[in-house]
């Protein structure tokens, strides 16, 4: 008597579990193998990485358009801060409002940087106080030339660290555009 | 996938620019030049140190070689007494080209060999900050502008940008300006990072506790700043608008239709690493002039007085912070004493000291208080705001011999323990050509 033929390529549900298992491990592989920074930011000009400890939160004022904050630190980006040429002209537009309302405006440093994609950018580190408490910011501002278009940033809190704005500088790019 | 290295972006953006200067060629070569020779002779006049091929301004401008200086310091040349900070570089040749039927570009060379090559707008009203377009998406503000080492180099930036409007086909790419003009608008608003309403409040209880003679000017509310940027060293220059904050009606030698017009400027210039290095204030007084004796007196219509007060600090010099939260809390509005942002009448000639008043007192003691006499003045709103926006663009003197024509100059001596009744004048006329 012959028996019924069993089906050919019908997996069985054992090696159906060890596939999905299989999956499951590659997928927690990918997982972990990339940074906890699933927030892909692209604002304007900006491209940049942040981990799941920044949440979104409403921009302060003009001319940030966007907002994040994280451990006391607050981050308001402008992908399209103005059209000047050069990123000091760029910072000015900051540093002028920021003498004229903020109480003991100072800079601590001024730096020129590069950043991918932008033909000049700066760097600013500044102090100022708040309703009696020190705080300390940054200012990032780049732009692309011929065609002048600046992006900028400030990154804010009691106290700023060299690490914090490091973190920041690893993955921001500034994507050029023409008009 | 990941996108082309910037350098790779950066080049092909330069093609494609490249490529559009081509298509445009045929466009802007259509332009109809129409900039008049008048330009050239009203700016060259600008400059009392400028020369042409027939006057020899460059060796009326230098300082004396022996000068008498029968009292006080020596005498500064008073050419440059309203350049603070700036060591002489009188201007040795003065050139404009006209670019478009908007814009030319005019072109200083200066005795130690650099020069300035500047954008500037055809028409004098035309505001600061406005567009000169050059075709092919190129556009620039009225006052961009080049520092260049040589008056080779100059010549050669020169015949770039005339030739990149009208041969356009041998243009790749365009320079980067050493020098970028910028225009930034601050409106009062009652957003919390900028405070500007709160600091309203703050100046409208302290002006209550000034005597009513002591009318004040300040800061426009709104501002418009305009913005000097040089790329090679660093320094920005930010100058905006002083306008009167109260009516100064009444007063003798100021002519003025009330609260909100404009009486001068305010600039401030700050190093690569954005420390407050000057601080200058620039005011017009109606109706004045120069005595002989460099006094300022009362004049008759159609002349003015125009004076500088140039305050210079030494970021790496003693006493720098003092003087920095001096500065900083008068900006602010945050200082015990001073009114932010203000001026008293009676002070915006930092000849006394007024105790009280860190600021100006700050103005009495160390300021370069340098004056400008003007006849000929035809319309002085007109004089007044052509002289704002050449110091917007970095002019001094400039182009405000529009309508008037110096006829004499003046500085305050420096301060000293004996100075009861203040700061007096020094004529230094003999700069005049």
């Amino acid at each position: 008597m012959n028996l019924p033929r069993r089906p050919q390529h019908r997996s069985t549900p054992t090696s159906s579990g060890r596939l999905l298992v299989v999956a499951a491990l590659l997928l927690a592989l990918l997982t972990a193998c990339t940074p906890a920074s699933a927030n892909q930011v692209e604002e304007g000009h900006w491209r940049l990485s942040l981990d799941q400890s920044w949440q979104r939160t409403q921009p302060q004022s003009l001319p940030w358009t966007l907002a994040y904050r994280s451990d006391g630190l607050t981050l308001q980006l402008t992908g399209k801060f103005s059209e000047d040429a050069d990123a000091r002209s760029g910072l000015t537009r900051l540093a002028i409002p920021a003498r004229l309302a903020l109480t003991d405006y100072a800079a601590t440093t001024v730096e020129d940087i590069t950043i991918p994609g932008a033909d000049s950018a700066v760097l600013e580190r500044f102090s100022y106080t708040e309703a009696g408490a020190p705080r300390q910011a940054v200012w990032i501002i780049a732009t692309q030339w011929p065609y002048p278009a600046t992006a900028a940033l400030s990154l804010s809190g009691e106290q700023v660290s060299q690490e914090a704005i490091q973190d920041l500088l690893s993955t921001l790019e500034f994507e050029p555009q023409a008009p | 996938m990941r996108p082309p290295p910037p350098r790779l972006r950066r080049d092909a953006r330069r093609l494609e620019f490249a490529g559009i200067v081509v298509a445009a060629a045929v466009v802007v070569a259509a332009i109809n030049f129409t900039v008049g020779d008048g330009r050239i002779t009203r700016v060259e006049q600008a400059f009392c140190e400028a020369v042409d091929g027939t006057l020899d301004i460059e060796q009326a401008c230098a300082p004396t070689p022996d000068p008498p200086a029968p009292q006080g310091p020596p005498r500064p040349d008073p050419c440059e007494a309203d350049r603070a900070g700036a060591p002489p570089n009188p201007v040795t040749r003065l050139v404009s080209d006209p670019l478009t039927a908007q814009g030319a570009l005019v072109t200083t060379y200066h005795r130690d060999g650099t020069a300035r090559v500047t954008i500037t707008a055809e028409n004098p009203s035309t505001p600061a900050g406005a567009h000169v377009d050059l075709g092919g998406g190129v556009e620039f503000n009225d006052g961009d502008t080049w520092v260049v080492e040589s008056a080779h180099a100059a010549d050669q930036l020169r015949e770039s940008l005339v030739g990149y409007v009208a041969r356009q086909t041998q243009q790749e790419q365009v320079p980067y300006p050493t020098e970028v003009m910028a225009s930034i608008s601050i409106t009062s608003s009652p957003d919390r990072a900028l405070q500007l309403a709160l600091l309203k409040e703050q100046e409208r209880e302290r002006d209550e506790s000034l005597p009513a003679a002591q009318v004040t000017a300040g800061i426009a509310d709104p501002s418009t700043w305009v913005t000097r940027v040089n790329r090679t060293t660093g320094q920005t220059t930010a100058t905006t608008q002083l306008a009167w904050l109260t009516d100064p009606a009444g007063s003798a030698d100021i002519q003025s239709p009330g609260a909100g017009s404009p009486v001068g400027s305010l600039s401030i210039t700050t190093d690569s690493r954005d420390r407050i290095v000057a601080v200058t204030l620039r005011t017009v007084r109606a109706n004045q002039s120069i005595a002989p004796d460099g006094e300022l007196t009362t004049g008759s219509a159609g002349q003015a007085t125009l004076v500088s007060t140039t305050l210079t600090l030494q970021p790496d010099g003693p006493g720098y912070h003092e003087r920095f939260q001096i500065v900083t809390d008068w900006l602010s509005g945050s200082g015990p004493d001073s009114v932010p942002r203000a001026i008293r009448h009676g002070d915006l000639l930092p000849a006394a000291a007024i105790p009280g008043d860190s600021f100006q007192t700050l103005l009495h003691d160390e300021a370069v208080v340098s004056a400008t006499g003007y006849v000929g003045i035809q319309d002085y709103q007109a004089f007044v705001h052509a002289l704002q926006r050449d110091w917007a663009i970095g002019s001094d003197r400039a182009l405000a011999q529009t309508s008037g024509t110096v006829m004499a100059t003046a500085r305050l001596q420096e301060p000293t323990s004996a100075d009861d009744d203040g700061r007096s004048w020094l004529s230094t006329t003999d700069c005049i050509a």
